[in-house]
C-alpha cells in the first residue's frame, strides 16, 4: 500500500490577478502579501503576467527576485509558461518553432530558482520529447497542464502518458488542474450574470446544458467540445446575450471540467505539480463547484507529496470577495481533507523546500 | 474583466484628434498580433477605424498593422493609448465612451480555431481639451 502524501500548501499569484491588474499590488507586494498571510510556502506565477519582457528576463530581476524569495522564506513551486501556438495570425507556429519558443521560458525558470515549469497542451508528444534534453540541461521538470476541456482520458493526454511511460524520464510529467473536475456551475457565476440582468431562462439554459454536457461526460474529441461551445453561443444569441455569447462559451465549456475525480489515479504517479483550481468557498468551508475534499483524498492516498497551488479563478466575475481569504479558506478545506486522510499539508518552508525545492546539479 | 478596459479621465482631445487609455481585458502579455479589432465610439460617433493608432512602450501603429507584429507585446499593466480622429460630439460636460476589444488568446485553440474574445466596456467622462499643436 502507497503510503499516505503530505502535499505542500502554495499559491500562484494568478489568484491574485484583479488587485494586480487593478494595480492596487505591485508584484514583489504581492509576494510580501502571501508570505505575510501564510498563503505559502510554495509559490507559483505565470511568467508573462508577472514579468515585463518574460521570457527575456533581465539580470536584475533575477537578483531582486532571489533576495524576495530569500526575505520572504518563500518556496517557488512552479513557473507557468506559456505555449502561445496561435501566436501569428497568417498560420499556426511549427512544432519547431514552438519548440524554440519555450526553450528560453524553460532557461529561465531555472535561473528563477523554480523547480518545475508548467507547459500547456498545443505541445505534442515529439514536442515534450524533443524537450526533454532542453529540461535536462537546466535541471527542471516541465509539467503539461491538464486543463478542462482536456482531462486525464482525452487522447492528447493518453497519447503524452503513453510517451512518458516510454521515455521513462522523471523531468517530464503533468500538472493536474482541478477545474477538469466540477461538479456544479459556479454560484458566485450565475448570480453575477443576474446582477447584469440576464433572464432566468437564459441561467437555467446555461445550468442545464452544463448538466447535459456533465451526463455526456468529458469530450473524447475537438468537435465534440466545439459542439458544446457553438449550444452556449446559441443559447446566448437567442436570449439577447450575444455580446456575452463567446464569454459564457468559454466559461461553460472551457472553465468548469467533467472529469470524475477518479478519472485522475492513473496520471497521478506522473503528477508533477497540481494547480487546487477552486471558485467559491461556502458557509460552511466547502467547495460548492469543485470537489476539494474528493481530489485531496485521491491526491493523498495516491501519495503525492508536489505542491498543491491554490488557483482562484473566480477573479473573472467575482469583484466582492477579497482574493487572499478566499484562498486561504480553500487552503484550510485542503489541510482539513488532508487531516481527514491520516496525513497532514506542509507549511513549514523548510519541509516544503526539501520536497518540492530546487536541487543545486541536476533536479532529479 | 471588461469593466477595466477604459481608464477613466483619460478622455482629451487635441486639435482633430481624440485619445483615450485603455487597460487589457485579460491577464498575461499578449504579442500586439492578438489585437484582432477596435471599436470606439464617443457619444455614439464612430471614430474611424482608419484613423486610429494604438501606442504601447513609446511605439505607435495603425490597427492594421497590427496583426504581423507578434514580435512586440503589451504588458498586462500597461496602459494602450488610442488617438483617432474626433467626432461630432455633444455639447455637454461628459461624454459616454464605449471601447469594444477583441483579442486573440494565442494559447487556446478550439475546433473553432485561435480563441477570440470580444470584450467591451462603456463609461462617462468629461473630455479634457488642450491647445492644438504638435503631437507629443
Amino acid at each position: 500500500m502507497t503510503a499516505p502524501g503530505t502535499p505542500v500548501q502554495g499559491v500562484t499569484l494568478y489568484s491574485f490577478t484583479r488587485a494586480f491588474h487593478g494595480r492596487r499590488y505591485t508584484f514583489e507586494e504581492l509576494v510580501r502579501e502571501v508570505a505575510r498571510r501564510g498563503l505559502g510556502p510554495g509559490l507559483e506565477l505565470v511568467g508573462f503576467q508577472s514579468i515585463k519582457g518574460f521570457p527575456d528576463v533581465d539580470p536584475g530581476f533575477v537578483t531582486r527576485f532571489r533576495s524576495l524569495i530569500d526575505e520572504t522564506g518563500l518556496v517557488p513551486t512552479c513557473l507557468s509558461a506559456n505555449a502561445d501556438a496561435g501566436l501569428r495570425r497568417d498560420r499556426m507556429l511549427t512544432d519547431d518553432e514552438l519548440v524554440d519558443y519555450m526553450r528560453p521560458q524553460i532557461a529561465v525558470a531555472r535561473e528563477l530558482g523554480f523547480p518545475v515549469v508548467r507547459v500547456q497542451i498545443s505541445l505534442t508528444p515529439d514536442d515534450m520529447e524533443r524537450l526533454l534534453p532542453v529540461a535536462e540541461q537546466h535541471g527542471v521538470r516541465l509539467g503539461l497542464e491538464i486543463h478542462s476541456h482536456q482531462h486525464p482520458r482525452h487522447p492528447r493526454i493518453q497519447a503524452l502518458l503513453e510517451r512518458y511511460e516510454k521515455l521513462g524520464s522523471p523531468l517530464l510529467g503533468f500538472v493536474p488542474d482541478w477545474g477538469a473536475s466540477l461538479r456544479a456551475v459556479p454560484s458566485t457565476l450565475l448570480r453575477k450574470y443576474r446582477e447584469a440582468g440576464y433572464d432566468e431562462d437564459l441561467l437555467t439554459g446555461i445550468e442545464q446544458l452544463w448538466r447535459e454536457h456533465h451526463a455526456e461526460g468529458p469530450p473524447m474529441t475537438e468537435p465534440q467540445h466545439g459542439r458544446w461551445f457553438r449550444q452556449v453561443m446559441e443559447l446566448a444569441h437567442r436570449h439577447g446575450a450575444g455580446d456575452r455569447a463567446i464569454e459564457m462559451a468559454v466559461n461553460i465549456t472551457g472553465l468548469f471540467g467533467h472529469a470524475p475525480a477518479s478519472d485522475w489515479a492513473e496520471v497521478l504517479p506522473w503528477a508533477v505539480h497540481t494547480h487546487g483550481k477552486f471558485y467559491e468557498i461556502d458557509a460552511d468551508g466547502d467547495e460548492p463547484s469543485v470537489p476539494v475534499r474528493e481530489l485531496v483524498d485521491l491526491w493523498v492516498g495516491s501519495g503525492y507529496s508536489g505542491a498543491i497551488s491554490s488557483e482562484w479563478e473566480g477573479f473573472h466575475w467575482n469583484d466582492w470577495d477579497d482574493p487572499f481569504d478566499v484562498v486561504a479558506r480553500e487552503q484550510a478545506l485542503i489541510r482539513a481533507s488532508a487531516a481527514a486522510n491520516g496525513s497532514r499539508v506542509i507549511v513549514d518552508p523548510a519541509e516544503a523546500r526539501r520536497l518540492v525545492g530546487l536541487r543545486e546539479g541536476r533536479n532529479i | 474583466m471588461p469593466e477595466q478596459i477604459i481608464e477613466p479621465g483619460t478622455l482629451a482631445a487635441r486639435g482633430d484628434r481624440v485619445r483615450l487609455s485603455v487597460r487589457m481585458p485579460w491577464y498575461r502579455a499578449l504579442p500586439l498580433s492578438s489585437v484582432a479589432d477596435v471599436r470606439w465610439m464617443v457619444d455614439g460617433a464612430q471614430v474611424p477605424r482608419d484613423s486610429i493608432t494604438w501606442t504601447v512602450d513609446g511605439r505607435s501603429h495603425r490597427l492594421d498593422d497590427l496583426p504581423a507584429r507578434h514580435d512586440l507585446w503589451w504588458y498586462v499593466l500597461d496602459s494602450a493609448e488610442l488617438e483617432g480622429d474626433l467626432p461630432a460630439l455633444d455639447d455637454r460636460a461628459e461624454h459616454r465612451v464605449s471601447v469594444t476589444l477583441s483579442l486573440y488568446i494565442p494559447y487556446i485553440t478550439t475546433d473553432l480555431g485561435v480563441l477570440r474574445i470580444e470584450e467591451k466596456d462603456a463609461k462617462t467622462m468629461p473630455l479634457t481639451v488642450t491647445r492644438k499643436g504638435r503631437s507629443a
